[in-house]
């Protein structure tokens, strides 16, 4: 049975939505600055739904749903490492903000590039950033289009929606940038909480009678959803996720987009709560999936889950709502790994081998081409058979991990130097890739996983490396930077 | 003997070793083992969910309570 409803309510709402973005989306100003970091002049109330938006992603609510209703209490662990995650942001979110601002640094590549003083180690962050995040690109995609055939009951083709959604996103990417992008976010976020946190709530009470009596029917039909059965997984995949966490390429560059250090840690301090409460939430309502025939039958039942659940408990209205979060989610993505690669590889790739530097006009232009284009190369990508897509994504995170001491503890340590870089990455990713390509040889290491173990050496050859090289002044004096700037103010 | 460590950096080390304190128990792998149980159930909760909430809850509290020191006296960069 077919309803007109959820259709007509998802088009409303990108209607409304369409008009916001075209109302605020752009800023007054132009230049590289509005363009790629919003003018640096967001408050905290608008910046933090775009750093929730780079944390809950289109995945939460389906492989993240469906790791729950498949495997029961583990699958919480986006909650753990979400909240440990965001504790990063808030010890260095300040300073490179403040790095941001007197140097006009605007993404990842260029912080590495001011710390370490190293123009090819910032071009090499640079494109294994925008590498590590194309098949995260390309997933997002495939999801527009597995939804758009699920709430219109299979009338609109994938490769339809997953086109409506290429041209939508990256018409308002080149319009306004970094600035439309929080305003998508801003919008898109509050309308998720809400209707996440007020959803499954209803959906738990309505399908189970609440909390309590859903767990009681889980502790007698399937007690092992109940407990962790790998802990040393659990614990491999949260730290090797916590240490990756601040490493991707639009996560970083939310730091830049705040107004001060104040809005930042405000940021810092509210979005674990909401990013927490929302994965909790999937998590237990996952649990509680895993009793219910119409959800436990298959991985592919288990992600459509929370699809199932809200059009079983609210109909065509809530099964809208269920469509709207999970491309909101992913659109909040995408956008923001779009608008930040465009100008990375801009600005950080191309204008770097370049004899005449482009001026920063060129830069902004030359980034809008790079978002086009690459939307179309992802597109075509997205209507492939890539059978090991998620593979390759989960096998480039945990290579992310092994960044964690350049990009990280860089910016806490002043006597991390560059050569400890390049030693720490080429002996991280030589753990890693060994123990990708033969996991037998993780016995070696306990049974620890690639990034976790791969992160780990790299962190004692950062170390190592670093106290083994001089001091340098002008890292020093990087750091006396963040303090005089707080005399300044 | 080394540099005296500021206020400011006694005040995150001090919320460095509480996130450590409250967030081992269930990453480290001897009590994770231990506490890995539905029953006894604490309030409407499985055990080991139970404590992951609360984990949970008070890394946020004490980004709150950190937030707020250090707002107070100024040291927020």
């Amino acid at each position: 049975m077919t309803s007109p409803w959820a259709v007509i309510i998802v088009v409303i709402y990108f209607c409304i939505l369409g008009l916001v973005v075209g109302k605020w989306g752009k800023g007054k100003e132009k230049g590289l600055n509005e363009f790629a970091v919003a003018g640096r002049s967001g408050p905290w109330w608008l910046i933090m739904f775009t750093v929730l938006a780079t944390w809950i992603i289109g995945s939460t609510y389906t492989a993240t749903m469906g790791y729950a209703v498949m495997s029961g209490a583990i699958g919480i662990y986006m909650a753990m490492y979400s909240v440990m995650g965001l504790i990063i942001f808030y010890y260095i979110g300040p300073r490179i903000w403040v790095w941001g601002k007197v140097h006009n640094l605007y993404n990842l590549p260029d912080y590495i590039g001011r710390r370490y003083g190293d123009r090819r180690l910032a071009i090499l962050v640079a494109i294994a950033g925008f590498i590590i995040g194309a098949p995260w690109q390309i997933m997002a995609l495939k999801t527009f289009g597995y939804t758009t055939t699920a709430l219109t009951y299979g009338a609109l083709p994938e490769v339809a929606g997953m086109a409506i959604f290429a041209i939508a996103i990256t018409a308002y990417c080149v319009y306004g940038g970094m600035r439309s992008v929080v305003v998508t976010d801003f919008f898109q976020g509050i309308i998720c909480v809400v209707v996440v946190i007020g959803g499954i709530i209803a959906c738990i009470y309505a399908k189970f009678g609440g909390i309590g009596p859903m767990f009681q029917q889980v502790l007698a039909q399937r007690p092992e959803m109940l407990v962790i059965e790998d802990t040393k997984y659990w614990t491999s995949i949260i730290v090797a996720s916590f240490l990756g966490a601040y490493c991707w390429l639009e996560i970083f560059n939310r730091i830049f987009l705040a107004k001060s250090v104040r809005d930042l840690k405000i940021i810092a301090r509210g979005a674990p709560i909401l990013v927490g409460t929302v994965y909790f939430l999937v998590g237990i309502l996952g649990i509680g999936g895993s009793i219910l025939a119409s959800v436990n039958v298959d991985l592919a039942a288990a992600e459509s889950g929370l699809l199932t659940i809200f059009s079983e408990v609210g109909g065509p209205v809530l099964l809208a709502f269920a469509a709207i979060i999970i491309i909101a989610a992913e659109m909040s993505s995408i956008d923001s790994q779009i608008a930040t690669a465009g100008v990375v590889l801009a600005r950080n790739a191309v204008n770097e081998f370049k004899r005449t530097k482009l001026t920063e006009d060129r830069v902004v232009k030359l980034s809008r081409w790079i978002i086009g284009i690459w939307m179309v190369m992802v597109y075509f990508l997205s209507i492939g058979e890539l059978p090991a897509l998620i593979v390759i994504a989960i096998v480039t995170y945990e290579f992310l991990a092994t960044m964690f001491p350049t990009i990280i503890i860089g910016a806490l340590w002043k006597r991390g130097t560059a050569k400890a870089c390049w030693a720490s990455m080429a002996v991280g990713w030589i753990v890693c890739g060994i123990l990708q390509i033969s996991p037998v040889t993780q016995a070696w290491f306990g049974g620890w996983g690639a990034g976790i173990t791969g992160a780990f050496f790299a962190i004692i050859v950062y170390f190592a490396v670093s106290l083994a090289s001089p001091k340098d002044e002008k890292v020093e004096a990087l750091f006396a930077e963040v303090e005089a700037y707080k005399e300044a103010r | 003997m080394g540099n005296k460590l500021s206020r400011k950096s006694k005040t995150r080390l001090g919320f460095a070793i509480y996130f450590v304190v409250v967030i081992v128990p269930i990453l480290a792998l001897p009590t994770l083992n231990r506490l890995n149980t539905a029953e006894p159930f604490v309030g409407p909760f499985p055990r080991i969910i139970f404590l992951m909430l609360l984990d949970y809850l008070l890394v946020c509290a004490g980004l709150f309570a950190l937030y707020e020191i250090e707002s107070r006296r100024g040291d927020l960069l």
